[in-house]
């Protein structure tokens, strides 16, 4: 028996040689552009000075971290982030159940595929031209305030308002994904059982009633799911939407982790510092996405681990 | 074309007919008006829009003026050539590579498979941060190369996740009777699970060609010479940074030019293509999206 | 024409920060040094082009010299091809139109063919330049010549500067930079705008006249509200962009970049000094004075009566501009360079002007004086033959006013760019206006001739006007005691401590923050840095 692990393993090697060779390509990816990227975020520990490189670059221990706790304006970005994904779940979350509710209860199955096929289109347009359309609609002078001006009222500021920033974030994402996200909730949709609703109906429970005790409970592990795991990138907000966006209201109300980072380490050029900016948001990620993940099985589902 | 509503439910009180109906007009008009506005905007009359401070919801003098002025051998026709050249290079080699990795992973008991996807799947908790993706780009020379377009984000890993759970779905019982015939794991990617997966493959290519379409970031970190950049980040420098697309001083005498129909119009051109390929590939969506996402 | 300098010659608060870049070095250790102590080579010799008399005459306070004919007889500034034929890489930022490839680029080809040398010239946009230097100062392979300028610093400039760039100063101190007659023909208040290194010599100045800024109005619409800028109050002011803001159009144009014209325009109105004070050995940030706050308050009070454009917090230099030109906006704050290229954009529909400032407060309105210099071009370290090679490049850009080498420079080939009117004056041709020109590839912020005010194919008497302008506000300029002093704190986080005060000041004027909150803004710019930064230049003011 002892003998034959040796000439398994190496029987699986050659049965497993063109397998290997299909992993090679994306092996390669992995390393270098996955992993070579975690070992650069060692520059978290130098005062790297970019004209310099690596091997020049003083190393400073733990020196940036120090800054960035006690820096004013990391925590700020921190707090926006956080704000910003919350806002999210609040008013984002709930919008594409909605929406997948209302096409599930369409029964003229054509307008059913039309609707749908509108709503999953903003998914596929980029945040350039997403900030470019609300930018027309609902800037200073774009068709809002145009229309609100011709009829002698009062304008108002939406964009470049930073009371008004963390709103029309969500809006925007709103706008985008609300369409794309009632896919997974159509399907769980469908999956409810129809007996559960026929024996609901017969027992005499109205429309509501039926949501309320057959719908939810049917859907609810993916809706769960889904919340869990939004929960675990709580620090991830949409950083090109943002990086789009920030410069007209200024980094108070506009400055999330991601550009912060990129603020100070490309603009700026403290390199350093915005990869150890980096570095943090990266193992608090890591940790939050972990523990959902964790959470989400406990739950008796299986995440995106498997 | 109406699906039968079952026994069991009541007939639609008309309130609630109606406030469907109305909701689902709201929902479809906050969708479209926006592509409207933008592509009446492209087409007026500059004049016009001049006039009426910056946009129009009809052209009432429609014009090709603004497209003719971005297409006119400048900018905007050598972003676009890029941005198709890039989409199409990087759409095939991601979705070759993320083929090839998720058919080996998902073939069982496959050599070093186990540690292999564990790596795989730790980057989804550990994501590279901006500036150390931009130290890895320049120490592998790909520095104002287009390929630091396309190799750092050859392998999108919830691409890769979703394609392998689809091919561990299908049926091993043709994979073992492949092997009996004496196929090779080339012959049986190719003959069993391509032709199997084409909505997944179909969707996991659009995912890609989307991304690299939409893309811009990578090419402001990566690309100094703007005579490279994509039409997004043209798009992104010329219009919403405002830098100058066309030349004020050109243009007929006494005509004066109005911004907003330049830049509407590199923004109906940067979403045509997207347009173009959605119905083609949107039956296949709800297929693709589910399988091996999230099994309920 | 050349249509340099959109932000002009720097603002307020940057001003000092850029023209002092170079000046600003150390080694890049903690504590580093500027110029103080450091061994000083001596500023190149000033030996003035003895050119075309003008018929507008300038003065020796600053005004610049104003041609209304073209001279007949052009003399050619270079005897031989600079270049060696070699490849040859330049950066400079751009405010213009991507130009065409050099393939299809006669003007590109025309340049490259006299300067002897194959030029590739990376143009990044306004708008992206700090991020892209950010990254290409980075990259191992740097351009051959790397022009710094608009405002913008690159991160470490010092450090940067002394690393990688060549030491200039063998060629160019003293009576050495007579080998190069026309970057002998930059004044010395370029030379020293632009600043030294620990003493030595690392870049050639790109020289911009004295007066800014301005506020460019449209004249036809101030005169049709009775205004008249010769001796207006801050209320006359007022009342004339207010009544100019109606039908979606607004009498104060800015941008999203200069904080509504206030460092520009307002402050001298309301008698503020030119971003830093000099107060007996000490430097006070003018924001720090009641004048400022005043200048603020009154930025404000416009902003609430709806006489800026609203979107201004999101529009470009350029986008401000095409509004100023299209009649969406009245007036617009600007460096003088916009001139010409307004005159030509607007094409005769009304007069562009500039306007004098009025009278805010007790003082008499004076204008802020710009630094000299727009910025500054580096060479990358090479073999003195090559860098030598460069040099002879860049003097032959930097021909002045008069020579061949000028007009090639400023307004392309005869019979492809331009053709000759019946007086010598070169007239633009279509393929010039259709973008072939150098705002499009824009030779210019490699090297150039001082500015004299010639603008071809413009109405002569917008010269006059711009001349007549420059004659009563010349006088009342007020300068800035800090330009090219050195602040290491100015240096390595200038950028984010100034921004604070911008910001601030973005706040207030949109409503966004009450008046009070200014206090805030400046105390926290002061424990952020600023004080430090005054600091620094009081010792380097008296070291």
């Amino acid at each position: 028996m002892v003998k034959e692990v040796p000439s398994t393993k190496a029987r699986r090697w050659r049965r497993d040689r063109i397998l290997l060779a299909f992993v090679l390509p994306g092996l390669l990816y992995y390393l270098v552009f996955q992993y070579g990227a975690m070992f650069g975020s060692s520059l978290a520990f130098l005062d790297y000075v970019p004209f310099l490189g690596l091997k020049d670059s003083r190393w400073v221990g733990l020196d940036n971290f120090e800054r960035l706790l006690g820096d004013a304006d990391f925590w700020r970005a921190t707090l926006n982030t956080v704000e910003i994904s919350l806002l999210q779940l609040v008013f984002f979350f709930p919008a594409p159940l909605a929406l997948a509710m209302l096409l599930h209860s369409i029964m003229h199955v054509r307008i059913k595929r039309f609707v749908q096929s509108v709503v999953y289109l903003p998914h596929f347009i980029s945040w350039v031209i997403v900030v470019a359309l609300f930018h027309q609609m609902l800037g200073a002078t774009g068709v809002l305030n145009g229309l609100l001006a011709d009829g002698g009222l009062h304008t108002v500021q939406i964009l470049g308002n930073p009371d008004a920033f963390k709103p029309m974030l969500v809006a925007q994402v709103i706008w985008k994904d609300t369409g794309w996200g009632t896919i997974i909730f159509l399907a769980a949709l469908m999956q409810v059982d129809e007996q559960l609703y026929e024996a609901s109906a017969i027992d005499g429970a109205g429309p509501w009633r039926r949501f309320w005790h057959v719908t939810l409970p049917g859907i609810r592990t993916v809706v769960v799911l889904l919340l869990v795991l939004r929960l675990g990138e709580i620090l991830s907000v949409g950083f090109e939407q943002i990086l789009l966006q920030r410069d007209s209201v200024g980094a108070k109300a506009g400055e999330i982790i991601d550009t912060f980072v990129y603020y100070r380490g490309v603009q700026a050029g403290d390199f350093g510092y915005a990869a150890a900016a980096g570095l943090f948001k990266g193992v608090v990620g890591a940790i939050l996405v972990y523990a959902a993940n964790k959470i989400s099985h406990r739950l008796g589902e299986s995440g995106v681990y498997q | 074309m109406t699906a039968v509503r079952p026994k069991w439910q009541e007939p639609p009180r008309p309130v609630t007919s109606f406030a469907k109906a109305v909701t689902v007009v709201v929902v479809l008009a906050l969708v479209t008006v926006p592509f409207l506005v933008v592509v009446s905007t492209s087409l007026a009359d500059p004049r016009d829009v001049v006039a009426n401070g910056g946009w129009v919801i009809w052209p009432e003098r429609p014009s090709l003026a603004a497209y003719r002025e971005i297409l006119n051998g400048g900018i905007v026709g050598r972003a676009t050539l890029v941005s198709l050249a890039v989409t199409i290079v990087g759409t095939a080699l991601s979705l070759t590579c993320t083929v090839l990795l998720a058919y080996a992973l998902s073939r069982p008991g496959v050599y070093g498979g186990k540690p292999l996807m564990l790596l795989v799947l730790f980057t989804f908790l550990f994501p590279p941060g901006i500036i150390p993706a931009y130290l890895v780009v320049k120490e592998t020379g790909l520095l104002n190369a287009y390929a630091a377009l396309i190799a750092p984000v050859l392998v999108n890993t919830f691409n890769l996740v979703v394609m392998r759970g689809f091919f561990q779905s299908l049926p091993s019982e043709l994979y073992e009777a492949a092997r009996l015939d004496g196929a090779s794991e080339w012959k049986m990617l190719w003959r069993i699970t391509i032709p199997l997966s084409r909505a997944v493959l179909a969707v996991i290519g659009l995912f890609y060609a989307v991304s690299y379409w939409n893309s811009w970031f990578h090419a402001l970190l990566y690309l100094d010479d703007p005579a490279k950049w994509p039409l997004q980040l043209v798009l992104r420098t010329y219009v919403l940074a405002g830098g100058q697309l066309a030349d004020p001083s050109a243009g007929e005498a006494g005509l004066m030019s109005a911004p907003q129909t330049v830049q509407m119009a590199v923004v109906v051109l940067a979403t045509i293509p997207i347009v173009l390929v959605y119905p083609f590939l949107q039956r296949f969506f709800v297929r693709g999206v589910l399988a091996g996402a999230i099994k309920t | 024409m050349t249509q340099l300098s959109r932000r002009a010659v720097l603002l307020g608060a940057t001003a000092a920060a850029v023209s002092s870049a170079v000046g600003a070095c150390g080694d890049g250790s903690p504590g580093s040094v500027g110029n103080a102590g450091a061994e000083k080579v001596p500023w190149p010799t000033y030996v003035p082009f003895a050119g075309p008399p003008a018929d507008l005459p300038g003065t020796a306070e600053g005004v610049q010299p104003g041609y209304t004919v073209y001279p007949q007889n052009l003399v050619s500034a270079s005897k031989a091809k600079p270049g060696d034929g070699s490849k040859v890489r330049a950066v400079a930022v751009t405010y213009g139109t991507p130009p065409t490839p050099k393939e299809q680029n006669k003007l590109w080809q025309a340049i490259n063919d006299a300067l002897g040398i194959d030029l590739e010239l990376t143009l990044i946009p306004d708008a992206d330049f700090d991020a892209k230097m950010a990254t290409l100062t980075a990259g191992d392979d740097l351009p051959d010549i790397i022009s710094i300028g608009g405002g913008h610093r690159l991160p470490r400039e010092q450090d940067f500067v002394l690393a990688k760039c060549a030491d200039l100063s063998d060629f160019l101190a003293g009576d050495k930079v007579k080998a190069y007659p026309n970057l002998a023909n930059l004044p010395a208040y370029a030379w020293q705008g632009m600043g030294r290194v620990k003493g030595r010599l690392y870049g050639i100045p790109l020289e911009r006249p004295l007066p800014g800024w301005g506020m460019f109005i449209n004249r036809d619409a101030f005169t049709s509200v009775g205004a008249n800028d010769q001796s207006w109050s801050k209320d006359d002011f007022a009342t004339a962009v207010k009544a100019l803001s109606k039908n979606k159009q607004y009498g104060m144009g800015a941008n999203k970049g200069n904080q509504f014209g206030i460092r520009q325009f307002h402050l001298g109105a309301f008698g503020s000094p030119n971003d830093w004070k000099l107060d007996g050995g000490k430097f006070v940030k003018a924001e720090t004075l009641p004048e400022f706050k005043a200048a603020l308050g009154f930025a404000r009070d416009l902003f609430a009566a709806g006489a800026y454009y609203p979107d201004t917090m999101s529009i470009s230099t350029v986008d401000m501009k095409t509004y100023f030109y299209n009649g969406t906006l009245k007036s617009m704050t600007d460096g003088l360079a916009a001139f010409a290229p307004a005159v030509t954009s607007v094409k005769g529909a009304y007069a562009v002007d500039l306007a004098l400032p009025f009278k805010g407060g007790s003082a008499a309105p004076t204008i802020m004086a710009g630094s000299g210099v727009f910025g500054y071009t580096v060479l990358k370290k090479a073999s003195p033959e090559r860098v030598q090679m460069l040099l002879r490049v860049l003097d032959f850009l930097a021909a002045p006013f008069g020579t061949k080498e000028y007009e090639l420079t400023h307004f392309g080939v005869e019979g492809t760019h331009f053709t000759r009117a019946a007086d010598g004056t070169p007239k633009p041709t279509e393929l010039w206006k259709a973008g072939e020109n150098v705002t499009n590839f824009p030779i210019g912020y490699l090297a150039e001739a001082p500015r004299v005010l010639f603008f071809s194919g413009v109405d002569p008497d917008s010269v006059k006007r711009l001349h007549k302008w420059e004659t009563l506000a010349v006088p009342r300029a007020v300068k800035n005691p800090a330009v090219g002093l050195v602040s290491d704190t100015s240096n390595r986080n200038g950028v984010a401590i100034n921004k604070a005060l911008n910001d601030g000041i973005n706040a207030i004027v949109t409503g966004r923050e009450p008046m009070d909150a200014w206090e805030g803004v400046v105390k926290k710019w002061r424990e952020s840095g600023g004080d430090k930064i005054a600091e620094e230049f009081a010792k380097e003011y008296a070291g």
